[in-house]
């Protein structure tokens, strides 16, 4: 537990320079080299993602070969969902969680350290595997076996991709453990769990999901390294079940949409309130249906099997939990919407982010439950209509909430604010890009065109939407470039952001931007919902009385 | 929020540590050493340092 030397001691010996940072076990230092790091993955993802969308702008082969093109995906998708999506939001509680409950730091500081170095060295073994002798991972994300087994696939890329996931699985378990526990022992006096922040909440129910869920992964990827290297045959065609794998790897990854999702739901029930002047319409809602998408992520895994041959009731069964997953999160929708109606809106750019997530999650919320109905998902299986969906589920949800959020914290970590004039350019840009990309990709989806494919033929009518999609994706890298000019600029500038530059409500505003080391010099007793917020108005009532 | 007391709370931090970083180091070449068994070795010591340096640290 955090409890072991006192500040000022602590103060004589702290390294500096680049041994304080390697040395840290500070949850803040760790939660922006979680972030940077992230940020760093997120662009070379981009980079991966720009070269998909080049050899897709017209047919015939434009940049790279077939094997080049599945090597390229496969760590797109990879590096998105391991590497930038989770762990960015692992970056953001590690960061503000301890803030908003108003504890020193996390429960285990040094654990925290090492998840953020298996978080780093994981990724660094995926980045070598490019130079494995035949070549990085070809075999999707999802590393369904045959194809991942030694006979489709004999490159030590393939083995590099499971060790280096089965580390990043140690490093989120870890911090799943460490989350559980601060949240659940630190929170500061009066703090009970009705009055825990919903940006907290949402972390602990996700830390819940990655401890249950990571351990099936983990084994998973065990037994096919011991299928490719040791000569079981847990998933060979003969001998074993193919479909075994199915089910292990989407009973850790269905829930692992969920893990990138959550934690974006929470970003934006904290924004939603404090820029629309109101109070969050239906907290204990909002926890509840939380909860609810929590147990009920474990119960959909097999959605993705519809096409496998699944027997009628299992398939049944499937079809109802689906559905009935969008129970809750149609509940959040209503929630945030009342929470701004009849508000005093502030338009500024984390709003703006937190709208673009409210309605580009919809968007990929309702072509799922399209997908949940039976006949629709086995005519849109392993099309483009999938790659639709589950973008504007995590860019259009995860990734807006993201950036979001580094809008509306930023601000609290670095002292100063991002430019809004900037923020709002890279919104619109990103905005457009984004639906760009990704809307006529439905209509490749229900025209046939098959995911993975690195080519097509020009008579098939695919050609416009596919070259719209690339102009899209390269808007979006130009919206991404601009939030890294603004964030430069603005580190230059130095604006000077105030200690709460919103008028928040939760405890992470009553401290100084950025915090001290020691968080808060007091720890603050909590009796209400949005205690910075009611503290800020009765010093207000005070003065007027004086 | 209510005022927090005033009276003198003494403030308890971890001290800095290269332990994780070595721990970390010792599972990741530990594990990659499955592929290559010099770096499985390297991986081992650098497991057993770190883990002797955070069972005995202070704090």
């Amino acid at each position: 537990m955090a409890t072991a030397t006192t500040y000022p001691e602590r103060a004589v010996s702290e390294p500096r320079g680049i041994a304080a940072w390697i040395t840290t076990v500070d949850h803040k230092r760790i939660g922006i080299m979680y972030t940077v790091t992230a940020f760093i993955f997120f662009a070379l993802g981009g980079i991966l993602a720009l070269l998909i969308r080049t050899e897709l702008a017209a047919p015939g082969a434009q940049v790279m070969s077939a094997e080049q093109y599945n090597r390229v995906f496969s760590m797109h998708g990879t590096t998105m969902i391991f590497l930038f999506v989770i762990p960015i939001l692992v970056g953001l509680g590690n960061y503000l969680v301890p803030l908003q409950i108003g504890a020193r730091d996390m429960a285990f500081p040094r654990l925290n350290a090492l998840s953020y170095w298996l978080y780093l060295f994981g990724g660094l073994v995926l980045y070598a595997s490019w130079l494995a002798p035949q070549g990085a991972a070809g075999v999707g994300w999802t590393g369904y076996p045959p194809l991942s087994s030694a006979v489709y696939s004999p490159t030590t890329g393939v083995d590099m991709w499971g060790l280096s996931i089965i580390i990043l699985g140690i490093s989120s378990t870890a911090g799943a453990v460490n989350f559980i526990t601060t949240i659940l022992n630190m929170r500061a006096p009066g703090m009970t769990l009705w009055k825990t922040p919903l940006f907290t909440w949402s972390v602990l129910v996700t830390a819940f999901m990655i401890l249950l869920a990571t351990p099936m992964l983990t084994g998973a990827i065990a037994m096919l390294a011991a299928d490719r290297n040791l000569g079981t045959q847990f998933f060979a065609a003969v001998g074993g079940d193919p479909l075994l794998w199915q089910h292990l790897f989407w009973f850790y990854s269905h829930p692992a949409v969920y893990i990138m999702i959550l934690p974006a739901m929470g970003i934006i029930s904290e924004i939603l309130p404090v820029f629309s002047r109101k109070p969050i319409f239906g907290y204990s809602a909002i926890v509840w249906s939380t909860i609810a998408i929590g147990v009920l992520g474990f119960a959909t895994w097999a959605h993705h099997m519809f096409a496998t041959g699944l027997s009628p009731v299992l398939q049944a069964f499937f079809v109802l939990s689906t559905m009935t997953i969008a129970v809750p999160t149609g509940v959040k929708m209503f929630n945030w919407i009342f929470t701004m109606m009849g508000g005093s809106l502030k338009i500024d750019t984390p709003l703006l982010y937190s709208i673009g997530f409210l309605s580009m999650f919809l968007i990929g919320g309702m072509s799922g439950v399209f997908q949940a109905v039976l006949p629709i998902d086995k005519q849109v299986t392993d099309t483009y209509w999938v790659v639709a969906h589950l973008h504007y589920v995590l860019f259009g949800g995860s990734v807006f909430g993201i950036f979001a959020g580094l809008f509306y914290w930023l601000p609290k970590i670095a002292g100063w604010r991002l430019g809004e004039g900037l923020g709002k350019l890279q919104f619109w840009l990103q905005l457009i890009g984004f639906n760009l990309t990704f809307f006529p990709m439905h209509i490749l989806g229900l025209l046939g065109m098959p995911r993975r494919y690195y080519d097509y033929p020009a008579e098939r009518g695919w050609t416009g939407y596919n070259f719209a999609a690339t102009i899209g994706a390269f808007l979006i890298a130009v919206a991404v470039t601009i939030f890294i000019v603004n964030f430069i600029r603005s580190a230059i500038r130095r604006d000077p952001a105030g200690d709460d530059p919103w008028e928040g409500n939760t405890l992470e505003w009553a401290t100084t931007s950025p915090p001290p080391v020691y968080n808060f010099a007091r720890i603050p007793v909590v009796d209400s919902l949005r205690p910075v917020r009611d503290a800020r108005l009765r010093l207000q009532s005070g003065s007027s009385q004086d | 929020m209510e005022q927090p007391s005033s009276e003198h709370e003494e403030i308890h931090l971890p001290p800095p540590s290269i332990a994780p970083i070595m721990v970390a180091g010792g599972i990741t070449f530990t594990l990659v050493g499955l592929l290559n068994l010099s770096l499985f070795f390297v991986g081992l010591a650098l497991l057993a340092i770190g883990v002797a340096l955070w069972a005995f640290s202070r704090g």
